[in-house]
């Protein structure tokens, strides 16, 4: 667990004095691949600060007939065509090669209009999945393992055990009724944790300042938040000590958030 | 309707060429013999030494032998390995003894079915029984029976010191460029024969009527037998051997190809004669190591190992007691066919990956075991009238060992093939069936011209190893697995029961009233009720079905009903010293299958008929050949079975014998029709796709051979 000790009385007042306060929306994704295997994932994205935050799902690898989940975002950017690009990985680690491979990752990648998500695609060269894992590794006659993958700056594009449906598709829609994953997980640490964070908030409470995505406790002088830079789920005590805490798909998981 | 004036047409031909039909002549063309000589009162279809050494050229397949059998039709699969279909039921619902020996498919995708053990080279007989199999021929099976006999060894005469005799011969054909030989060699004196019979054939892809090259077509096969025999007056001991390689053959219809197969096998036939009557004992091993993967046309860069190891085993002893007054014969028997079958895809890497780092077991030592004893009686009432009934009761014993798959892998989304093995292992594999079949025929013969065979019987056949456990619904290996020429994938059920048919047939055989015996028809409408047939359904616990035609299916009973009519007709057109003779002969069939539920059976051939006009004069003989075979759109649904158009093929043959050489030449597909026969399933054999949802779409059948030229020689001595 990372620490870091901040300066201490001054950090409340320049959070709260510096906020947005916007609440991100939870969304939903699903990306076609030219080998017609599909991302089916969802996402947390506040327009307004143009952050997004626990892309996870999973890759169902149509070709091979095996289905990967993707947990842990690592990245996200902006793509310089006026969209956001994020990547979420099966393993907390962006690592991965294919021929040969180096590990059993598997990651997707995503990418959409930055006003509003249900825009659709901005850059479609950005749209990649690659998996490594066990039920799609496949060993040629040199015994070179590949991984299964969409990838449109490599060459051939896919690996040529795909389906051949040449089809690149992404569908994002609001996911309705639900508020965010990040939400989620605060009204969780609220119901389970009244001792660390109190007095219990509200969605509205919620506030933004980037690359964070927090609440604050004032009874308990504490903030609980989630970075959209690593995804990882930060905890500042009233001793003003910053800890990570673990990626927010594991939080995620275990609030039932996911 | 178009069905309707074709048939009128081949009334009119068969009305047409007996109005013309002016001069007496022999029949002695090359025509499928129907006869009831060897297995009593059944009507059966035979071909000789002679009819096969006369197709040696043309066909490399031993079962395309039998296609000028009415009622018979062929599944394609790889060059030298088509399944036979006895009208409208497949593969394994055929009996098939080669030799004595049952011998069955022990590849998943059947790829070594029992015909393509045997080179045509080396055939003596081949009988065919459809429908009322005599209980003696039959047991786990309710098509019918292929009989497939070696030639009967010759021993030299009294006044000759040692018999050597055999024969060469070779072919080439066109298309393709299939090439072979054999060669068979015998030295025998009175009491002691040794044989020797190789065969080699070979050949490319075919080209299509179009000229394009069909890729996975092409195939190679080697096959050598020794027999030794002994003959003690009337008493007959053989001791056979043989081994079978076939380093390749390519499967058009089938996700893979066959990269090597090696078979050996050995049998004992003892055959005795005594006053009281006589006993037909047989005892047989084979062994088989069978291995798939993709051939070069697939430029499959991932290889895809599968291998199976089988064994087949048994005896068949028969007691034939004729009666004093030799009007009825009384047979018993019993029998015993045991198989094993060991299917493992070995791992082709050893990290974890889609095929390893443990090699996947789909038929663990799969045993399946069938004793039968069987009791009939056939008796002749007078002149007019003769019965034969029998009896017979089997138990098949089946079994397997644990499953594995290839890896230990589990997952939050779907059930990985590591758990479907552990709750298939946590499964009793253990099935066990009894049946009880029955056979009747009642033959009426009011004259010397006509007679009339009404048929009844009950037959079973109990599911086999292929159909009971393969386990796995993952999309790979049931992409991997299926033997239907439809690019489907499949899965077993372990819970399926078996097969019961009652089939009725009657068989009206009337020929010239005339001394002269000028021509010969041969009606026989047929109707078969099948309880429990095993069909496929789609599989609901499987993957999600991909959208480009093909589906993941699994084994499951139907009951179903199939019925149709064969006919074939001969007739002698023209005799002269000079011309020689003219004679024509036909060869109908129909068949329709449905499930009960409204579905239609899969793979039934439509209406087709060949009609051959020959010429004999003395040592040199011709014929010319009309195949036509209808549109087929009662398809199944299920399998997503392709429709196919109509066609119409001509054949030229020519033969000449000359002392101890005979020459053949002939032209199949004369115009180089562009054609896709019924059967010959979906065409997959240019892709290397691991599952069905990285397969191109379902949308073409595989074309037939274009044109092509043979010409072949065989020296006998």
């Amino acid at each position: 667990m990372k620490k870091l000790k901040i300066s201490g009385l001054l950090l409340p007042t320049f959070l709260l004095c510096n906020t947005l306060q916007a609440s991100p929306l939870a969304y939903q994704v699903e990306v076609t691949y030219w080998d017609n295997s599909v991302f089916y994932g969802k996402f947390d994205y506040d327009a307004e600060s143009k952050q997004i935050m626990n892309l996870r799902g999973f890759i169902d690898d149509v070709a091979m007939g095996n289905v990967e989940p993707i947990r842990y975002q690592l990245d996200a950017s902006q793509d310089g065509k006026g969209g956001i690009t994020a990547s979420a990985y099966s393993m907390n680690s962006q690592e991965i090669a294919t021929g040969p491979n180096i590990n059993n990752n598997a990651y997707a990648t995503i990418n959409f209009n930055a006003t509003d998500p249900t825009l659709g695609v901005t850059d479609k060269n950005k749209l990649s999945y690659m998996d490594c894992s066990g039920g799609a590794l496949m060993p040629d006659n040199q015994g070179i393992h590949h991984c299964m993958y969409h990838l449109p700056e490599h060459d051939p594009i896919y690996f040529f055990m795909g389906g051949e449906n040449f089809i690149l598709s992404e569908t994002i829609v609001r996911a309705d009724n639900e508020i965010s994953a990040a939400d989620c997980l605060f009204n969780w640490a609220e119901q389970n944790y009244a001792e660390l964070f109190s007095p219990a908030l509200g969605v509205s409470s919620s506030r933004t300042l980037p690359p964070y995505y927090f609440r604050f406790y004032a009874d308990t002088n504490a903030y609980l938040g989630i970075s959209a830079t690593d995804n990882n789920v930060y905890y500042l005590s009233p001793d003003n000590v910053l800890q990570n805490v673990g990626p927010a798909y594991e939080w995620l998981k275990q609030a039932n958030c996911d | 309707m178009e069905k309707k004036v074709l048939l009128i047409n081949s009334a009119l031909l068969l009305w047409v060429n007996g109005v013309y039909a002016d001069e007496t002549v022999h029949l002695d063309h090359l025509v499928v013999e129907s006869s009831g000589s060897e297995f009593g009162i059944s009507g059966q279809n035979s071909l000789n030494a002679k009819d096969i050494a006369s197709k040696q050229s043309q066909v490399s397949d031993t079962a395309k032998l039998l296609e000028d059998t009415a009622g018979m039709s062929f599944q394609s699969g790889g060059g030298v390995s088509s399944l036979p279909i006895i009208r409208g039921l497949n593969d394994t619902r055929v009996k098939i003894e080669v030799n004595g020996m049952t011998v069955n498919s022990s590849c998943p995708n059947h790829m070594n079915p029992a015909l393509a053990s045997v080179d045509r080279s080396s055939i003596g007989s081949i009988t065919v029984l459809k429908g009322i199999t005599p209980v003696s021929m039959g047991g786990d099976s309710i098509a019918g029976t292929i009989k497939v006999e070696s030639k009967k060894p010759k021993f030299a005469n009294a006044d000759e010191k040692y018999l050597l005799n055999g024969s060469i011969s070779s072919f080439y054909r066109s298309n393709g460029d299939a090439v072979g030989g054999n060669i068979g060699v015998g030295i025998a004196n009175e009491v002691v024969r040794l044989e020797y019979t190789g065969a080699h054939t070979q050949s490319s892809n075919y080209k299509d009527g179009h000229g394009n090259i069909i890729k996975s077509t092409g195939y190679k096969n080697q096959n050598h037998a020794m027999n030794l025999a002994f003959k003690f007056d009337e008493h007959l001991l053989e001791f056979n051997g043989g081994q079978q390689h076939i380093p390749y053959q390519g499967f058009p219809t089938a996700r893979m190809d066959l990269t090597s197969n090696d078979s050996i096998f050995g049998n004992i036939h003892y055959n005795g004669e005594f006053d009281w009557g006589n006993i037909d004992g047989r005892l047989f091993l084979e062994n088989t190591s069978h291995i798939m993967d993709y051939l070069a046309d697939r430029n499959a860069v991932i290889p895809m190992p599968m291998n199976t190891d089988s064994k087949n085993y048994g005896y068949k002893l028969q007691i034939e007691l004729p009666s004093e007054d030799q009007d009825s014969t009384f047979r018993i028997g019993s029998e015993f066919h045991g198989s094993e079958i060991h299917d493992y895809w070995p791992a082709t890497s050893d990290q974890l990956s889609m095929m390893g780092p443990d090699d996947f077991i789909n038929l663990n030592h799969a045993q399946r075991d069938r004793f039968g004893i069987f009791a009939e009686w056939e008796r002749m009432w007078g002149d007019s009238w003769r019965t034969m009934v029998g009896f017979r009761y089997d138990r098949t014993m089946e079994d397997t060992g644990d499953a594995q798959a290839y890896n230990t892998s589990v997952s939050d989304f779907i059930t990985t093939d590591y758990e479907q093995a552990q709750a298939f292992n946590s499964l009793d594999h253990e099935r066990n069936f009894d049946s009880f079949d029955m056979s009747l025929l009642v033959q009426y013969m009011p004259n010397d011209w006509s007679d009339y065979t009404f048929g009844y019987a009950r037959k079973n056949r109990a599911p086999s190893l292929h159909e009971l456990y393969p386990w796995s619904k993952s999309p790979m290996p049931m992409t991997m697995i299926g033997w239907f020429g439809d690019g489907n994938g499949y899965v077993g059920e372990m819970n399926l029961k078996m097969e019961t048919a009652h089939n009725i047939a009657f068989t009206a055989n009337i020929t010239d009233p005339s001394s002269d015996g000028m021509w010969n028809m041969e009606i026989s409408p047929f109707f078969s009720y099948v309880e429990n047939y095993i069909d496929a359904d789609l599989c609901t616990e499987c993957r999600r079905q991909p959208g480009n035609g093909f589906y993941y299916l699994q084994m499951a009973n139907h009951d179903a009903y199939l019925w149709g009519v064969d006919v074939t007709a001969n007739m002698n057109l023209f005799e002269s010293d000079k011309y020689g003779t003219f004679s024509t002969n036909t060869v109908m069939s129909y068949v329709r299958g449905k499930r009960t539920d409204g579905d239609n059976l899969y793979h039934m051939m439509p209406f087709n008929f060949k009609w051959e006009f020959n010429h004999k004069l003395d040592s040199w003989q011709s014929g010319f050949e009309m195949h036509f075979v209808d549109k087929k759109d009662d398809v199944q649904a299920v399998r997503n079975e392709l429709e196919t158009a109509s066609y119409i093929l001509l054949n030229l043959k020519t033969s000449y014998e000359w002392r101890f050489l005979t020459v053949d030449f002939g032209i199949d597909n004369i115009l180089d029709k562009q054609y896709y026969a019924p059967l010959s399933g979906a065409y997959i054999g240019d892709q290397n796709a691991m599952t069905l949802a990285s397969s191109k779409p379902k949308t073409l059948n595989l074309v037939g051979q274009g044109r092509s030229v043979y010409v072949g020689f065989t020296l006998t001595y």
